[in-house]
C-alpha cells in the first residue's frame, strides 16, 4: 500500500491556496487532517497527482460562537472542537463528539475535512443538516455560502467544485429553550455508525435526523406535535422510509435501530 | 520434576519489544541491490486469463523485471498437496484465476512504490466464469469445475466407521441431529508475511529469510516446488515475529514466489505483504458445513455420533490442507466416551481464498457442531448441560483413554473440572444474575462448552485423508520430532537453540526458566537463540510453531538435552568433589557436594571440558563424550501412523477446557453482551502461570472476535468484501471482557515435562459456548457465527420476541446471484423519447454523458451498438478510471432498450446491465430503469459498505447528463429535488 506518485504544495495563505486550486482543479486534492485521505492514497483508491497541504495556511477562521451560530474553520481538529464544546455540554455537537472515530483520530482529523468527505455515517454531516448548517466555500472567482441540504448530494459526494475550498462551516447554536439528544450505535468502540439519531426540540418544533440509514442523512421537521406524536411519527417512518442494506447490516435491523436510537435520543430530552 | 515457587518468571522478551528494539523481518539487514516486489492480483473470483501484457510495466523507469506465469511454469513445479488430484497449483495463476486476490504477476522494482506503479501498468484481459461460493453449490451436478481434469469440485470424499454406528443409530431411544455452518475467519496477526529471497545462481540454490512459522514439513513442499533439494533452499527465520496464530503458514507460496522473482530479476528481492493483500488473499480458517447426528439412550448417554462434514478449502488445496479436517480426527468424540462413530469428510474447492492454519485449527469447527448438539440434547431432555456432559465424560480411571477414532487421551479429570466450576463464586454469581435478569424479563442465557484440546500434532495425521491402500504406497508417516540443542561455552554460560519460530509467546522466557533452574544458574546466564536457520540448526519436519507444541514438545526436548548435559557435567564434578553424582546440587552458580558443602563454580567445572579435556577424560573415562553440547530429538511414543482401520492418534497430549458464560442480549441494539465468563483449564503441568494465562486471554479474545464480530464476507458472485479492518471487525479491548480463569493440572504421561499445550483451548471452546448462551437467552436454535446484532435481531424476530419489520417489495425482478447490486428508479423528462434516443445513438453525444469520458469509438456488432470508451468515475476524492464497453441492445424506439456496460481498471471490474423503458403520460416522458450490477476487486474489498450508493450516484450522474444533452434543461435543473424519490431500490429477496 504505497501511494501513486504525487507532488506536494504547502501554501501558507488562503490566496495561495485558491490559486493552486484554480490552476490544478481536478488533479489536486486538499490534505488537512489526512485521516481519510492518507489511507485512500495508500490503498490507491485515490491517486491525485497534486496534494495541497493546507496545514500551514494561517488565515482560515478558527472557532467562534457568535449570534447564535457556531463557526468552525477549515483546520479545526475534532479534538479542538471537543475542547471548545466543554462550555456547552448539553448542545448536540457536544453529545456527538465522543462518537467521532477514536481519540487519536480526533487529534488530527478536521471537522471540515470530515464534512467534505460526506460519509453517510458522519456525525458532523448529520449535525449540519439538523442544525440549519451552512458550508462556506471559496474559489478564485467567488465565495459562496451553501445550505447543508444543497451541499450533500450522495454518498461521499458534495456540490463542492474542484476549484473550491471549504473555508468554514457554521451551525445553529442555541441553548435557551432548545433541548438536544443524540445516540448512535456502531459495533465496536470508534466504529462508524450503523444508525445514528439526532433530535432537536425547540418549543413544540422537533427536528429529527438519522444518519447511516441512507446515502445522505434523512432529516424531518415536525411542527406543533407532542412527545407521543413524535414517537408515533418515528415508528411510522421506520416502517416506510427506504433503508440501506449492505454487508454491515440488514435493512430490517436498521429499521429497528432507527427506533431504538431515536428513542434513546428522545430520552435525553424528555 | 518440581519447579521453584517463583514460576511467575517474568517475560524476558518484552523490554526490547516494547521499546521498538524487536528484530522483525522488515528490520533484517538486506544486501545492497535488493529490490522490492509488488503483486498483480486478480480482481475477479473466477475467470479465464485471455491475455496479460507487461510491456508498459517493464518499461517504467525503476522497474527491473516482471515475473509471469510463463517464468513460473518454466522454473517451478506445482505445489504438492496431501491429496492426489488433477488440481494444479502454481504460485502464479496459469490460464485461470480462481479467487479474488490470486497472484497473477510480480513486478520487481527499486522500491515498493515503484513496483506498485508497475502493477498498475499491466494490461490484462479476463473472461469471467461463474463463481462458486457455497459448498453445496460446488458439488451440484451442473456446477462449473474449478480445475480442468478433475471430475468434481469435491477432491476428497472419505467415509470412516468405528464400532457399529449404523446398528446403534437404528436402535437408539433418541435421535438428535443438527445442521451447522462455521464461517471463514482468521487471526490477523499485526505483522504480515515478509520474505527476503535470493537466487544463488552459481549453486543453483535459494536463500530465504522469512517469518514463516512452520510446520517445517512444508519446507519440503517449497523446495520441491522450486526444483531443488531441501538443503539447497536455505531458510532463515528472524528472532521476532509479530504474531502468527498459524496464519504465517501462508507464507509458503510467497517464499516460492519471491525466490522466483529474485531469479527473474537477478538480484535479491524483498516482499512485505500489506494489510489489504493479507485480508484478501493470505489465508482463512476453513468454513465448514456439518450435519451431525447423535444416538442417545433414554438417560442422555450418547452411544454413537455421525459427522457429515463439507469443508470449504478455497480455490486450491494448499499444503497441509485438508489438515483442518484431520487434525481433530482422532478426537472427534471430544471429551466423551462414545464408542461408535461414523464420519464422512468431503473436501470442497470453490472460488475463495485457499485455507490454512488458524489458531484452533479444526477444533472450532468440530466443537461448534458437537457442543451445540450436546447443549440441545440437554435442553430437549429437560436436563442441565453439566448433567448430560458429566454422564458422557471419559472418567479419570479410564486414562489413558483410546477414543473411537484413535486419539489416546493421555490424562485428565473432567469431573474435577466440573466441581471447580460449580465451586467458583464467579459461576454462582452468573447463575444468580440469570435469575435476577429473567425476573425483569431480560434475555439472559447461560451457555457451556467442554472440549478436549489437542497439542503436539502427529505429523502422520494428514495421511488419514488417504485410504489404507494409498498410505501403503506412499509410505508410513507419523511422529512429531522436536529438537533442541543445549551447550555450554568456555566461559560457562549456557546457550539453547530451538527451532520453535516463536511469535510472541515467550519461548525464550520459558526455556531460560527451565534451563536456569536445572543448572542452578540465574536466568541471565542462559541465552536462548530462536533465530532459525535450516542449514545450521537441528530441525525436522515438525519444527516450527503451530498446534501448541511448545510446552509439550519443545520445552520437553530442551529439558531432555539439558539433562543429558547435566549428567555429563555431574560425572566430572562428582570426581572433583569426591562424591557420587546423586549427592550433587546445582545452585546459585555452583555445583555443591551436599554432604560436605564442598563446591565448585559451575563455570569452572564446565571450563575444563574446553580447556583441559585430558583431565576430564581421565576423570570420567575416555569412552565418554567430552562435548558440552547436546542435541536431543524427541517424539512422543504414542504417535503412530494411522492403522489399517483408520485409527489415528492425532496428537500426543490432550488438555481439557470447560467454559460457562452468561450473556445478555441488549434490547436496544440486539448485541450479545458477555456478562460473565468462567473458563476452567487443565493443561497438564503449567510451566509458567503468567504465560499460561496470557495464552488463555489471547485465545479468548480472538474467539470472541470469531463468535461475535469477524467474518470474511463474500458477495454471492464471489467478490471479497472484507478488505480492511473497518469491515473485518477484530474486537478491541473495549469489546472483550476479562474471563475468570481456573487451573488444574493432570500431568501428561507422554511429554517429558508432563506439560500440554494451552494456546488453542478457548479458540475451540469460546465460540460455541457463546453460541449456546445466545441460544439459551433467546430460545432459538439456529445460531451461527458471527452472532452479530443484525443476525440476533433476525433471530429475535423468528423466535417471536420482536415483531417483523415490513418489507417493501417493489421490484418484480428476482435477485440474480451473479449481479447482486441493484438500482431502480424513474425519471421524468420534458422531452420526447425520440430526442433521448438520438443522444444514445450518437457516439459524439453519448460521449458527453459518460462520466469523465476521455475517448469513445463505436463498433458494429450484429444489430447491437457497441461503444468502447475510457471513462473516469468520480465519487468523492476517488477517481476510478475504467476501460469501458457499453452495449445498447434490444433497441426498440421509442419504447426502450437494454443498456449494459463492462468496465475494468486498476480499482477493479464493474459490470452492469439494465432495462430502460419509456412511457409518455400527458406529454411527460417517464424513463424507468432496473439495473443489476456487480463490482469486483479493490473497490469491492474496501468499499462494500458504500457500493450500492456509489452505483446510484453514477447512474444519477449519467441520467442527469442525458437529460441535459437531450435538451431537457428544465429536468436538469429540477434534478436536485428529484434525487430523493428518483433513486429507489428494489429489495433483495
Amino acid at each position: 500500500m504505497k501511494s501513486a506518485p504525487f507532488e506536494v504544495f504547502c501554501p501558507n495563505s488562503l490566496d495561495a491556496l485558491i490559486d493552486l486550486l484554480d490552476r490544478y482543479q481536478d488533479d489536486a486534492r486538499i490534505l488537512a487532517g489526512g485521516q481519510t485521505l492518507i489511507p485512500m492514497l495508500a490503498m490507491r483508491v485515490a491517486s491525485p497527482s497534486i496534494l495541497i497541504d493546507i496545514n500551514q495556511v494561517i488565515n482560515f477562521p478558527k472557532i467562534s460562537a457568535v449570534n447564535q451560530r457556531l463557526e468552525v474553520g477549515a483546520l479545526i481538529r475534532h479534538a479542538e472542537l471537543e475542547e471548545f464544546l466543554k462550555s456547552y455540554p448539553d448542545h448536540l455537537l457536544s453529545k456527538m463528539v465522543p462518537w467521532v472515530a477514536h481519540a487519536a483520530i480526533r487529534n488530527r482529523g478536521t471537522v471540515c475535512g470530515s464534512i467534505c468527505h460526506a460519509d453517510p455515517s458522519s456525525e458532523w454531516v448529520l449535525a449540519l443538516l439538523v442544525l440549519d448548517g451552512y458550508i462556506n466555500l471559496m474559489s478564485k472567482k467567488k465565495k459562496r455560502r451553501v445550505k447543508a441540504k444543497d451541499f450533500f448530494l450522495g454518498p461521499l459526494q458534495t456540490c463542492k467544485l474542484t476549484e473550491e475550498v471549504v473555508v468554514s462551516v457554521d451551525f445553529h447554536m442555541v441553548m435557551d429553550g432548545v433541548r438536544y439528544g443524540f445516540s448512535e450505535y456502531g459495533y465496536r468502540h470508534g466504529d462508524f455508525a450503523i444508525v445514528s439519531a439526532a433530535v432537536v426540540k425547540a418549543g413544540n418544533t422537533w427536528t429529527i435526523g438519522f444518519g447511516g440509514v441512507s446515502d445522505i442523512p434523512l432529516v424531518y421537521e415536525l411542527g406543533d406535535v407532542d412527545e407521543m406524536e413524535c414517537k408515533e411519527f418515528i415508528e411510522k417512518l421506520s416502517h416506510e422510509v427506504d433503508v440501506r442494506e449492505d454487508p454491515s447490516a440488514t435493512a430490517a435491523y436498521r429499521r429497528f435501530l432507527m427506533r431504538s436510537q431515536a428513542l434513546q435520543a428522545l430520552s435525553q430530552i424528555i | 520434576m518440581s519447579f521453584p515457587d517463583n514460576r511467575h518468571f517474568e517475560r524476558y522478551e518484552d523490554a526490547a519489544l516494547l521499546k521498538g528494539a524487536g528484530s522483525y523481518i522488515d528490520d533484517c539487514p538486506i544486501k545492497p541491490g535488493t529490490l522490492y516486489a509488488a503483486i498483480l492480483r486478480s480482481p475477479s473470483p473466477h475467470a479465464s486469463i485471455k491475455s496479460i501484457n507487461i510491456d508498459k510495466a517493464v518499461s517504467l523507469p525503476g522497474v527491473r523485471a516482471v515475473l509471469t506465469s510463463q517464468d513460473v511454469a518454466a522454473w517451478s513445479k506445482p505445489l504438492m498437496g496431501a491429496v492426489k488430484s488433477e488440481m494444479k497449483q502454481f504460485v502464479l495463476a496459469v490460464d485461470r484465476v480462481r479467487y479474488v486476490g490470486e497472484p497473477m504477476a510480480v513486478v520487481v522494482a527499486e522500491s515498493r512504490a515503484l513496483a506498485e506503479d508497475g502493477v498498475e501498468l499491466i494490461d490484462f484481459d479476463l473472461e469471467p466464469l461463474a463463481a462458486i461460493t457455497d459448498v453445496k453449490e460446488a458439488i451440484s451436478s451442473d456446477a462449473i469445475l474449478l480445475h480442468v481434469g478433475t471430475s468434481s469440485n469435491c477432491v476428497s470424499d472419505r467415509v470412516f466407521s468405528y464400532g457399529e454406528p449404523d446398528r446403534i443409530f437404528e436402535n437408539s431411544a433418541h435421535l438428535f441431529e443438527l445442521d451447522i455452518s462455521y464461517p471463514r475467519n482468521s487471526c490477523t496477526p499485526i505483522e504480515t508475511t515478509g520474505v527476503i529471497a535470493e537466487w544463488i545462481e552459481n549453486e543453483n540454490a535459494y536463500e530465504v529469510t522469512s517469518n514463516f512459522m512452520g510446520p517445517f514439513s512444508l519446507h519440503t513442499v517449497m523446495a520441491a516446488a522450486l526444483g531443488v533439494s531441501g538443503v539447497k533452499l536455505r531458510h532463515k527465520v528472524p528472532k521476532d515475529s509479530g504474531g502468527s496464530f498459524g496464519v504465517k503458514q501462508s507464507a509458503l507460496p510467497y517464499v516460492v514466489l519471491t525466490c522466483l522473482a529474485s531469479r527473474k530479476a537477478g538480484a535479491p528481492v524483498k516482499f512485505i505483504e500489506d494489510r489489504l493483500e493479507h485480508l484478501v488473499a493470505a489465508t482463512s480458517a476453513t468454513a465448514r458445513t456439518t450435519h451431525i447426528r447423535a444416538a442417545v439412550d433414554q438417560n442422555g448417554k450418547i452411544l454413537a455420533l455421525d459427522y457429515d462434514q463439507l469443508e470449504d478449502c478455497g480455490a486450491y488445496l494448499r499444503a497441509p490442507e485438508p489438515a483442518t479436517l484431520y487434525r481433530m480426527h482422532g478426537c472427534l468424540t471430544g471429551a466423551y466416551d462414545i464408542p461408535h462413530l461414523k464420519v464422512r469428510n468431503r473436501v470442497i474447492l470453490l472460488n475463495k481464498t485457499p485455507t490454512g492454519l488458524v489458531r484452533g485449527f479444526g477444533g472450532p469447527q468440530v466443537y461448534f457442531a458437537l457442543e451445540r448438539l450436546v447443549f440441545q440434547i440437554a435442553r430437549s431432555l429437560g436436563k442441565s448441560y453439566l448433567e448430560i456432559a458429566g454422564l458422557n465424560y471419559v472418567k479419570k480411571y479410564q486414562f489413558p483413554f483410546k477414543a473411537a477414532a484413535g486419539a489416546v487421551l493421555d490424562s485428565g479429570d473432567y469431573d474435577k473440572a466440573v466441581s471447580i466450576l460449580l465451586d467458583s463464586p464467579e459461576y454462582q454469581d452468573m447463575l444468580d444474575r440469570q435469575i435476577q435478569a429473567r425476573k425483569k424479563g431480560k434475555w439472559y442465557g447461560i451457555g457451556y462448552a467442554s472440549i478436549v484440546e489437542p497439542s503436539v500434532s502427529n505429523m502422520g495425521y494428514i495421511s488419514t485423508v488417504l485410504s489404507h491402500e494409498q498410505r501403503q504406497k506412499s509410505g508410513h508417516k507419523n511422529g512429531a520430532i522436536a529438537s533442541a540443542t543445549v551447550s555450554v561455552d568456555p566461559t560457562g554460560s549456557v546457550l539453547v537453540n530451538i527451532a520453535s519460530a516463536p511469535a510472541g509467546q515467550g519461548h525464550q522466557t520459558v526455556i531460560k526458566q527451565i534451563v536456569s533452574e536445572l543448572f542452578g544458574l540465574s536466568g541471565l546466564d542462559v541465552v536462548v537463540n530462536v533465530d532459525f536457520d535450516t542449514n545450521k540448526d537441528a530441525w525436522s519436519v515438525a519444527a516450527g510453531n503451530y498446534s501448541s507444541r511448545f510446552a509439550g514438545a519443545v520445552a520437553g526436548t530442551v529439558h531432555i538435552a539439558a539433562t543429558r548435559l547435566k549428567e555429563r557435567i555431574s560425572s566430572y564434578a562428582a570426581t572433583l568433589l569426591e562424591t557420587s553424582e546423586d549427592s550433587l546440587v546445582f545452585q546459585n552458580g555452583y555445583i555443591i557436594n551436599k554432604d560436605s558443602d564442598a563446591k565448585i563454580l559451575f563455570a569452572r567445572a564446565c571450563g575444563a571440558f574446553h580447556w583441559a579435556p585430558d583431565l576430564v577424560a581421565a576423570a570420567i573415562g575416555s569412552d565418554r563424550s567430552l562435548a558440552l553440547r547436546e542435541t536431543a530429538f524427541w517424539s512422543a511414543s504414542t504417535l503412530s501412523a494411522p492403522d489399517s482401520q483408520d485409527h489415528i492418534n492425532t496428537s500426543a497430549a490432550y488438555g481439557f477446557v470447560l467454559d460457562a458464560c452468561g450473556i445478555e442480549i441488549d434490547p436496544i441494539t440486539c448485541k450479545a453482551v458477555i456478562d460473565r465468563y468462567v473458563t476452567v483449564h487443565d493443561a497438564g503441568k503449567i510451566l509458567n502461570p503468567l504465560l499460561a494465562d496470557g495464552q488463555i486471554y489471547g485465545a479468548f479474545s480472538q474467539a470472541v472476535g470469531a463468535a461475535l464480530f469477524e467474518e470474511f464476507q463474500y458477495s454471492s458472485d464471489g467478490n471479497f468484501l472484507s478488505g480492511t479492518f473497518a469491515d473485518y471487525r477484530v474486537p478491541t479491548a473495549a469489546e472483550v471482557p476479562i474471563p475468570s480463569i481456573k487451573h488444574m493440572e493432570s500431568p501428561s504421561p507422554f511429554t517429558p515435562l508432563g506439560a500440554k499445550g494451552i494456546g488453542e483451548g478457548n479458540s475451540m471452546s469460546t465460540p460455541v459456548c457463546i453460541a449456546n448462551a445466545i441460544a439459551d437467552a433467546i430460545n432459538y436454535e439456529g445460531i451461527h457465527l458471527p452472532a452479530t446484532p443484525p443476525k440476533i435481531h433476525g433471530w429475535l424476530v423468528q423466535a417471536g420476541h420482536l415483531k417483523e419489520e415490513p418489507t417493501r417489495q417493489k421490484s418484480v425482478r428476482t435477485h440474480q446471484k451473479n449481479m447482486p447490486l441493484r438500482a431502480s428508479g424513474e425519471i421524468k423528462f420534458g422531452v420526447e423519447p425520440g430526442k433521448i434516443f438520438q443522444v444514445l445513438l450518437d457516439p459524439q453525444r453519448i460521449k458527453k454523458i459518460i462520466p469523465g469520458c476521455e475517448s469513445i469509438s463505436q463498433k458494429k456488432q450484429s444489430g447491437d451498438i457497441v461503444y468502447e470508451s475510457v471513462a473516469v468515475v468520480r465519487i468523492g476524492v476517488m477517481k476510478a478510471r475504467f476501460h469501458a464497453t457499453i452495449v445498447l441492445s434490444d433497441i426498440n424506439i421509442p419504447h426502450g432498450l437494454t443498456l449494459s456496460g463492462y468496465g475494468k481498471g486498476p480499482l477493479g471490474l464493474a459490470e452492469g446491465a439494465g432495462a430502460v423503458d419509456f412511457t409518455t403520460i400527458g406529454g411527460v416522458t417517464h424513463l424507468s430503469y432496473h439495473y443489476q450490477a456487480r463490482v469486483s476487486g479493490k473497490l469491492s474489498a474496501v468499499g462494500s459498505r458504500l457500493l450500492e450508493g456509489a452505483i446510484r450516484l453514477v447512474l444519477d450522474q449519467l441520467f442527469k447528463a442525458l437529460a441535459r444533452e437531450a435538451g431537457d434543461i428544465k429536468t436538469a435543473s429540477l434534478w436536485k429535488r428529484l434525487v430523493d424519490w428518483i433513486l429507489k431500490r428494489a429489495k433483495p429477496e
